[in-house]
């Protein structure tokens, strides 16, 4: 697939269709994201490593994608795009992030053991699929099974062991494509005490998975950010099957729909809201 | 302090048009309705943000309630439409953190409704009395 | 039109060229005897009873004047001997068909026939085909023709059987001359669908209706149900009726708006036990006030349904109000109008019982109290208590035709059986059926028994939530007239204050976006109920429009990266509130 895929890069760039190409390079056993201008570098161009392009640059809090396009306004950028990649970009085309129309997207899929790492759902591009297959998710959260038989006041401890490892690295924000504020509430000193551990249970960690609600595409960044290994995403698995039962909504599917939380202009399911609360 | 004795507390965010008003009825109709709810006046319900919610869970309170127009009469055309939007998923959020989600309201409550008013506050404080003091509230626990 | 010049009996006079006859005639006062003919309809020249000798030169000739058209130099006369003779023949032709007919032996008498030669026929038909040409041209119905043939010659319906097509309108009968169509059950059918008379399609609606003009009645008009008739189009001299015109959405940009839609009275029916639309006779107050005013169907008499003058009449307090199976609250006007009624009715019949059943009597306001003691003095009968039912169980001869009033009275403990002649209901005031839907247009809210609520009951009583709009009158709650002048009075100013000052006053807490926050997520433009957010792609940042903003903060609680804040509700102000709520 590799081959193939450097195959495809090196003609998009050749016939100059784009200016250059999005993805990582690999020296020595390192890697990072690279802007591919020249088809002799693809050589060091890798698939195996999961990085995910869309992640914010701290800490300016803009993305690669738009990062190059304020660079090289109305040129056309090509990005090589896992599952991940394509649904952050959608999202953060629908927030005013990236601008979709300049952007060609190359997608390949992940194989089974990478979606394991990652709890992907979905570990392909929906939409730009190009290489590879669609293979089957993983659609439940790795603790999920131990999460889910506590009751309120068990789901109360379990967190207060988790968060209380929280060493407040920040790095389930930072590592977050979908995380692009400026100032973030989590650092927000009316809210939250700053300089003190352990963290303010739950405030702290409920602000990005309640922004996330019906945003979360599901990356799995986070939890591999977390050096604490606190298992963030069980909340966000709860609300996406909410939006989705709810709305029939899953982040990251489609550009044009719109996220269901943060529009009234049509309504939707309406009735079905009330017996919830 | 004994489980009888317990008196919640409960902070109550209102939206000024619909359910201020019907809290401002409730009192000038010398209604009856116990002494529990904190009220705080925001313009709509729609103002409200999640993090007030947690915020005052936090802090001491066992019971948030945001009290708003009745869907399709809000002072704003839309306002509590998306506060209830919101208040599903903020309800889901908070059972998955271990909060029990009927420590938190979202009450549909006209201004010409001051006996539902004292009628929710009521149930309300009855609940919380059932569920007894946030086992967020560290302070509360320990007295 | 080319006027022409001719004589009448001696006299000259002007007409148009070609017009009928009879009517250069009608203009002179000359009458011409007719009977088949109507000036809605075409002269058909039929009857022959319009006879006339008509002279021309040396030209002498009998015609039928409705139908005969003039021409210049003509010399005509309607009485001569000639004339005379003839229509006497005539009518004695027509009586020998048609012998019992009022019409016919009137003209008979006056033409000084005593005795019909040819006998007196038993028809009342005398096949003018008025009916037939007016089911025809005018109504458009076609129900009515002519069939078989000679001496057996009748007019029907298709095989005589009863015609799906007749609208039961009238026209015919109305039409006929001899009185031989009539419509069966009139009187009944028309009190049974209009119990204070009958109204014409045509009509002005009331005598203070503004602006004073008639309407045409969509579903009563001939027009609407076969596209026929058209008669008033034609007598309107004006021109000023067009069945054509439809009804047209009109846009009217308006700085400020006063909402006054006023009020409906409570449908009787919903009180069985009162009996409204199944006893004769009893009415509510507007039915009373219709009866009772001097523009009314009766011209201010107050008559039962049959004619007679009532001898003992029952007015009957909070029906539907201040009771909690309708409305708990009280209507405030009946206890006046109802005094009113009593003093009106004594007024005007002097030996007229008059019974008034209340819980207590309200007289709230200036001199009212006076007006009740003044009616105390008058000899209304006051009884205090509801009245449990009305029904028409009598007991004897003497109360045939009455209503039976049954209602405890508690000031002296019995229940008392009152008979009495007609009843009339002080039924609930209620808000408008639509009236939700229409506070909810102007951004209003209606409280539980749908008036729409003010914007503070003492502070603000002709305000609304929503700027620019004010409420005057019932729809805000039940007032009498003195108090919804007033309330219209205080609208008004505040209305003429608001344009006075040419500019209005923001909303003061209004939602900003902290520009250097911003990170362009545009979440807060989808929410605004207003459109007052717009993101300005180039720099990637939202800006808020603080004239279109109203202050509902939610774009403020959706904003993420808190960019955008509300004045005066600030979050740092909120949470501070929080901890002042939760003393921390």
């Amino acid at each position: 697939m590799l081959n193939k895929i450097r195959d495809y890069c090196r003609d998009l760039l050749e016939s100059k269709k784009v200016e250059g190409i999005l993805a990582v390079y690999t020296e020595n056993g390192n890697y990072f994201p690279y802007f591919f201008t020249k088809k002799e570098e693809l050589n060091n161009l890798c698939i195996d490593k999961k990085y995910l392009l869309l992640n914010s640059v701290k800490p300016l809090r803009e993305n690669l994608v738009f990062l190059l396009q304020s660079k090289m306004p109305g040129k056309r950028i090509g990005i090589l795009a896992r599952g991940c990649d394509e649904r952050a970009l959608f999202e953060l085309s629908k927030r005013g992030q990236v601008n979709l129309d300049n952007i060609e997207t190359i997608g390949y899929s992940c194989n089974e053991e990478q979606a394991k790492i990652c709890t992907c759902p979905t570990p392909y591009p929906t939409v730009n699929l190009k290489f590879g297959e669609k293979v089957e998710g993983v659609s439940e959260h790795k603790r999920w099974k131990e999460f889910s038989q506590l009751d309120i006041e068990g789901k109360r401890k379990f967190w207060e062991k988790e968060f209380s490892k929280c060493i407040k690295c920040f790095g389930c924000r930072n590592a977050c494509p979908i995380c692009f504020c400026k100032e973030c509430l989590m650092e927000d000193r009316k809210f939250v005490k700053g300089g003190e551990l352990p963290v303010e249970i739950p405030s702290f960690h409920f602000v990005q998975r309640y922004h996330h609600a019906a945003q979360c595409i599901s990356c799995g960044e986070c939890e591999i950010a977390c050096p604490m290994d606190i298992p963030l995403r069980l909340i966000s698995f709860v609300l996406l099957n909410r939006v989705k039962k709810l709305y029939d909504y899953t982040p990251g599917m489609n550009p044009k729909q719109e996220c269901p939380i943060y529009t009234i202009k049509e309504e939707r399911n309406e009735e079905a809201l009330d017996e919830l609360l | 302090m004994s489980k009888s004795e317990f008196e919640p507390r409960i902070v109550a965010l209102l939206c000024n048009w619909c359910t201020y008003t019907g809290a401002d009825l409730a009192g000038t109709a010398r209604m009856k309705y116990p002494p529990n709810v904190r009220t705080l006046r925001v313009m709509c319900s729609g103002r409200v943000d999640p993090a007030f919610v947690i915020f005052a869970l936090q802090n001491g309170a066992d019971g948030v309630m945001i009290g708003g127009c009745h869907i399709g009469d809000c002072h704003y055309a839309k306002g509590n439409y998306s506060s209830r939007r919101r208040a599903v998923i903020l309800k889901d959020t908070l059972e998955s953190l271990g909060i029990d989600p009927r420590r938190f309201r979202l009450e549909w409550i006209s201004a010409s409704e001051g006996d539902k008013f004292a009628e929710v506050i009521k149930k309300f404080t009855k609940e919380l009395k059932e569920l007894g003091p946030n086992p967020l509230n560290k302070g509360a626990q320990d007295a | 039109m080319e006027t022409i010049k001719l004589k009448i009996n001696g006299f000259e006079v002007e007409a148009y060229d070609k017009q009928p006859l009879i009517e250069v005639a009608e203009k002179l006062g000359i009458r011409i005897p007719t009977l088949c003919h109507n000036p809605i309809i075409e002269p058909y020249g039929v009857c022959r009873v319009c006879t006339v000798e008509v002279r021309h030169g040396r030209r002498v000739r009998m015609v039928t004047a409705c139908n005969y058209p003039v021409s210049n130099g003509i010399e005509v006369f309607t009485d001569s001997e000639r004339v005379i003779r003839n229509r006497k023949m005539i009518i004695e032709w027509l009586l020998g068909r048609c012998g019992n007919v009022p019409v016919l032996n009137k003209l008979a008498e006056e033409y000084g026939i005593a005795e019909p030669r040819f006998g007196r026929g038993t028809d009342n038909c005398i096949l003018c085909g008025l009916c037939v040409r007016v089911c025809q041209d005018i109504v458009g119905a076609n129900v009515l023709g002519f069939f078989d043939r000679g001496p057996n010659r009748y007019v029907s319906t298709s095989y005589d059987e009863t015609s799906d097509l007749c609208i039961t309108c009238g026209a015919c009968a109305s039409v006929c001359p001899t009185g031989c169509i009539t419509i069966e059950g009139l009187q009944e059918g028309i009190y049974k669908e209009m119990p204070m008379g009958p109204i014409t399609p045509i009509h002005i609606d009331f005598m203070q209706a503004v602006p004073k003009k008639a309407v045409i009645d969509h579903d009563s008009c001939i027009n609407f149900k076969t596209g026929g008739c058209k008669v008033c189009v034609d007598v309107c001299e004006a021109e000023a009726i067009d069945h054509s015109m439809q009804e047209t959405e009109k846009e009217v940009d308006v700085g400020t708006i006063l909402l006054s839609t006023g009020f409906k009275l409570q449908d009787g029916r919903e009180l069985k036990e009162y009996g409204y639309g199944k006893y004769p006779n009893i009415l509510t107050s507007l039915d009373f006030e219709v009866l009772n005013n001097a523009n009314g169907p009766t011209g201010g008499k107050i008559v039962t349904q049959d004619g007679k003058i009532p001898k003992a009449i029952g007015i009957i307090h909070c029906v539907g109000s201040r009771d909690k199976k309708y409305h708990e609250y009280c209507s405030r006007v009946c206890c006046m109008y109802a005094l009113k009624f009593a003093h009106l009715i004594k007024e005007k019949i002097h030996d007229c019982e008059v019974y008034n059943f209340y819980i207590d009597m309200r007289c709230f306001g200036k001199g009212y109290e006076e007006f009740y003691n003044r009616l105390l003095r008058e000899g209304v009968n006051f009884v205090r208590g509801k009245v449990a039912e009305i029904s028409d169980a009598t007991l004897d001869k003497s109360e045939e035709g009455k209503l039976i009033l049954r209602a405890e009275d508690t000031m002296v403990g019995t229940v008392r059986r009152i008979p009495v002649d007609m009843v009339v209901l002080c039924l609930a005031v209620e808000a408008q059926e639509d009236a939700k839907s229409t506070a909810r247009l102007f951004g209003c809210a209606v409280g539980k028994d749908y008036f729409v609520n003010e914007k503070h009951p003492k502070l603000a009583p002709v305000s609304t939530p929503s700027d620019g709009v004010f409420i005057a009158g019932m729809v805000q709650g039940p007032k009498d007239i003195p108090d919804t002048v007033a309330q219209a009075g205080a609208a008004s100013s505040a209305i003429l204050s608001l344009i006075q000052q040419k500019e209005v006053e923001t909303e003061v807490v209004t939602a900003v976006i902290e520009e250097s926050m911003c990170s362009g997520c545009h979440i807060c433009v989808d929410l605004c109920p207003y459109n007052a957010i717009t993101f300005y792609q180039d720099r990637k940042k939202s800006e808020i429009n603080e004239a279109l903003c109203k202050g509902c903060g939610t774009c403020v609680a959706a904003c993420p990266a808190g960019a955008a804040q509300q004045r005066n509700f600030k979050d740092v102000q909120i949470y501070a509130e929080i901890r002042g709520l939760l003393a921390i």
